[in-house]
């Protein structure tokens, strides 16, 4: 008995680790767990957003590349849920664009990428997105690569890409 | 410029649980709490006892361990490499989970930022593939749902549910 309220009081003590700290454990896990964890309370639930300190930073980090006219995008984080400035989804620099992130992805309903020819996306990045809207404006593109866990989503997938003539890889792991 | 004869400074520190550390002072100054305790007191006595109200002995020479082999890592240039990944290993491998929350609690206390990547990177790597229900447990998290409002969620993540570890 005297050990179990020791147990808890330890548990309760955890509380007092801030968010940035959480947060911080819940990055490393794969997608899956940070989903769940969007049960785990009701101050969990909207988990993602308490990440808008690394957002406002991923946005100028962003804005600088395409003021400078980037053609290639890498982006790597660990973060979950990011959104980027919507001048990127005009952007008439871009010519490859991968992105390897987190789970959530805001993307504006309609984009087109005018000059783009690559789109890499990671194994995490579900959900957000509606992929036959994605889908709309590959015209231009030759490359389009999709990794794991897009095989739920991606079922939309099929007829779709007959109208898109340019297209010459899709690869679906 | 030789430097001997400058002696080597030592900082006290006491816990929560009443004992005393004499750590050295790049270690010491590896704690930012201690740090910015001397940049306000800049003539704090050599003998100056710095309380640490939150930490037990316990964590604390768990963190000074840490401490100590990074700054000499740093010194020898051998940051980032192998060498530091087996240090990891080995001093995490015999840690309960109990023991790292005691670790994660003070480092935090004591902002010490390479070992809260560190530490937070670990838990992490235990609580990969449990249920919700030990993630709960270990975090000391109160379920505030009710049964209806739980279901509502799950039913809406499904698949993130699906082949979790027993625990």
């Amino acid at each position: 008995m005297m050990k179990r309220q020791v147990m808890n009081e330890k548990n309760d003590r955890l509380r007092y680790l801030p968010d940035s700290v959480l947060l911080r454990i819940f990055s490393f896990l794969p997608t899956k767990s940070f989903l769940q964890a969007r049960i785990l309370s009701k101050r969990w639930q909207n988990v993602e957003s308490l990440h808008e300190d690394c957002t406002s930073r991923i946005h100028s980090w962003v804005d600088a590349a395409l003021n400078c006219g980037v053609e290639e995008l890498d982006l790597y984080t660990n973060y979950i849920t990011i959104s980027f400035p919507s001048r990127l989804f005009d952007c008439d620099s871009l010519v490859g664009l991968k992105l390897d992130v987190g789970c959530f992805i805001e993307f504006p309903g309609m984009f087109c990428f005018p000059k783009l020819k690559r789109m890499q996306l990671s194994p995490n990045l579900v959900y957000s997105l509606l992929l036959p809207e994605l889908v709309l404006n590959v015209c231009s593109w030759n490359l389009f690569e999709l990794r794991r866990q897009w095989k739920n989503t991606a079922l939309g997938l099929d007829g779709k890409f007959g109208n898109y003539s340019l297209l010459k890889y899709v690869y679906i792991d | 410029m030789s430097k001997l004869g400058q002696a080597k400074r030592i900082i006290f520190l006491k816990t929560a649980d009443g004992q005393l550390f004499e750590v050295d002072e790049p270690v010491a100054m590896e704690f930012e709490i201690v740090k910015s305790f001397f940049d306000e007191n800049e003539d704090a006595a050599d003998d100056t006892v710095v309380p640490l109200p939150n930490v037990s002995a316990e964590p604390l020479a768990g963190i000074i361990e840490f401490c100590k082999a990074h700054v000499e890592f740093r010194a020898n240039g051998a940051a980032g490499k192998d060498e530091v990944k087996k240090f990891n290993a080995e001093y995490i491998k015999e840690k309960s989970n109990e023991q790292l929350k005691e670790l994660i609690l003070a480092a935090n206390y004591l902002n010490i930022k390479e070992m809260l990547d560190f530490l937070t990177e670990t838990i992490a790597n235990r609580l990969k593939n449990k249920s919700v229900e030990y993630v709960r447990a270990f975090f000391g998290i109160e379920n505030d749902f009710t049964p209806q409002e739980e279901e509502a969620v799950r039913k809406e993540y499904e698949w993130a549910f699906e082949g979790v570890d027993e625990d």
